[in-house]
Parts: structure tokens; C-alpha cells; sequence
């Protein structure tokens, strides 16, 4: 199993928050990138490719 | 005179202020909920737009956190953070101060980092990670923290 990581970015120049997560799956990191963004404006929030596959099989599931 | 102004910030946890200004060498006074009046230089009071002097409480420019004159400078004035509407907080800083270094820059390079700093420690316990790097300052500036999940 691929170990779960967060990296937190913080730029003191812009006040933005950039969080990179990997080895999550789905909504997993959604909260993850939530809770570190807090009120500062989130410089990335990128979905990888996991957080698609999950969505893809969700849908397959309730057809 | 030394006028107040304000600066807007993306603080939004007063809590979490104090405490990363106590890291940085400030007993600030908690008044969050119960702003109380800012002091300057002379011992008295300013307008609420920052602009006058006076001597009625009712009139003075008032703050949430403070971080008292005496903490900055002789010859200083209160700073003060305001609680907006939208939860944020606005830095008011005479133009003495901001004179003295207590500025834009002064927010941004010391203040945002010692509560960011805090707060992302905060949601790193919350959420149950387990802290890898820590406050990592990078040759482009900005500092990062990494976690794992168990």
C-alpha cells in the first residue's frame, strides 16, 4: 500500500497555500487539502488521476 | 500626529494569533469579543478613524488583539488586530510604528509565518498525520511542511 503524504506549501510573499497530496484516494484528500488550505487562498487544488479512478467506479456502482 | 491605518490580513483565528505573537515576543491582551480601546503614544486615545486624538472611550478605535506600546517602543503606539464581519482580521498600525518596521512587510514576513506556522500544526494533529518536515523554508522563499498518514 503507497504511503499517504501531504505537502503543505506556504508562500509568506502571496499569503497563498499550495497542498500536494499523494497516495490518496477519492475524497480523502479533498478534506486533506480543505483543512490545510484554512482561510488563505489556495494557490493549486489539483485532483490526480486516483481521485478520478474512485469517482469513475462510484458511478459504474449505482448504474 | 501619527495616524492609525489598516491593513487587511487572512488571519482568521484570534486564538491562534496570540499565541504565534507570543512566539515572537508579544504578551498580546485577548479583548476577542470584547474590543477594547487602543492607546498611543501619549496615553490617550484615537477616533475611530484613526485620524484624531481623544480623551471619550466611546469614540477611541478598538481592537480585539492587542499587542500593548510598551511591548514595541517607547515612543510607540498600541497595535492592534480588528475582527471583520468575514471573520478576518485587520492589522491596525499607526504610521509611527509602520515607520519603525511594524508593516506590510512586518505582517507578511513575521506575523503570517508564526500563525501559519501554528495553525497548519494545529490541523496536522486534527487530522491525525504525523509531521515529516517542518517549517522547511525553501531557496525560493516558501516554507514547507510535509506529513504522512498512517
Amino acid at each position: 500500500m503507497a504511503a499517504k503524504t501531504i505537502t503543505v506549501l506556504f508562500d509568506p510573499e502571496t499569503d497563498k497555500i499550495s497542498v500536494e497530496t499523494s497516495g490518496f484516494q477519492g475524497e480523502g484528500c479533498t478534506a486533506m487539502h480543505q483543512a490545510f488550505s484554512g482561510s488563505a487562498t489556495p494557490a493549486e487544488f489539483i485532483k490526480k488521476p486516483e481521485f478520478k479512478a474512485v469517482q469513475l467506479n462510484r458511478q459504474t456502482v449505482r448504474r | 500626529m501619527s495616524a492609525y491605518s489598516t491593513t487587511p490580513t487572512n488571519i482568521d483565528d484570534g486564538d491562534i494569533l496570540i499565541e504565534a505573537l507570543k512566539t515572537m515576543g508579544y504578551t498580546a491582551t485577548n479583548c476577542i469579543g470584547k474590543p477594547q480601546p487602543l492607546v498611543g503614544y501619549q496615553g490617550d486615545y484615537r477616533t475611530a478613524d484613526g485620524s484624531g486624538h481623544t480623551k471619550d472611550v466611546s469614540k477611541a478605535m478598538k481592537a480585539d488583539v492587542i499587542i500593548p506600546r510598551k511591548q514595541i517602543g517607547g515612543a510607540s503606539n498600541d497595535i492592534g488586530f480588528v475582527r471583520g464581519a468575514d471573520g478576518k482580521y485587520v492589522a491596525v498600525l499607526s504610521g509611527f510604528d509602520r515607520g519603525c518596521g511594524f508593516n506590510e512587510q512586518w505582517l507578511k514576513t513575521k506575523v503570517n509565518p508564526a500563525y501559519q506556522d501554528i495553525r497548519i500544526h494545529r490541523v496536522a494533529q486534527k487530522m491525525g498525520v504525523r509531521v515529516v518536515t517542518s517549517g522547511q523554508r525553501r531557496p525560493d522563499g516558501k516554507i514547507m511542511y510535509q506529513f504522512l498518514k498512517a
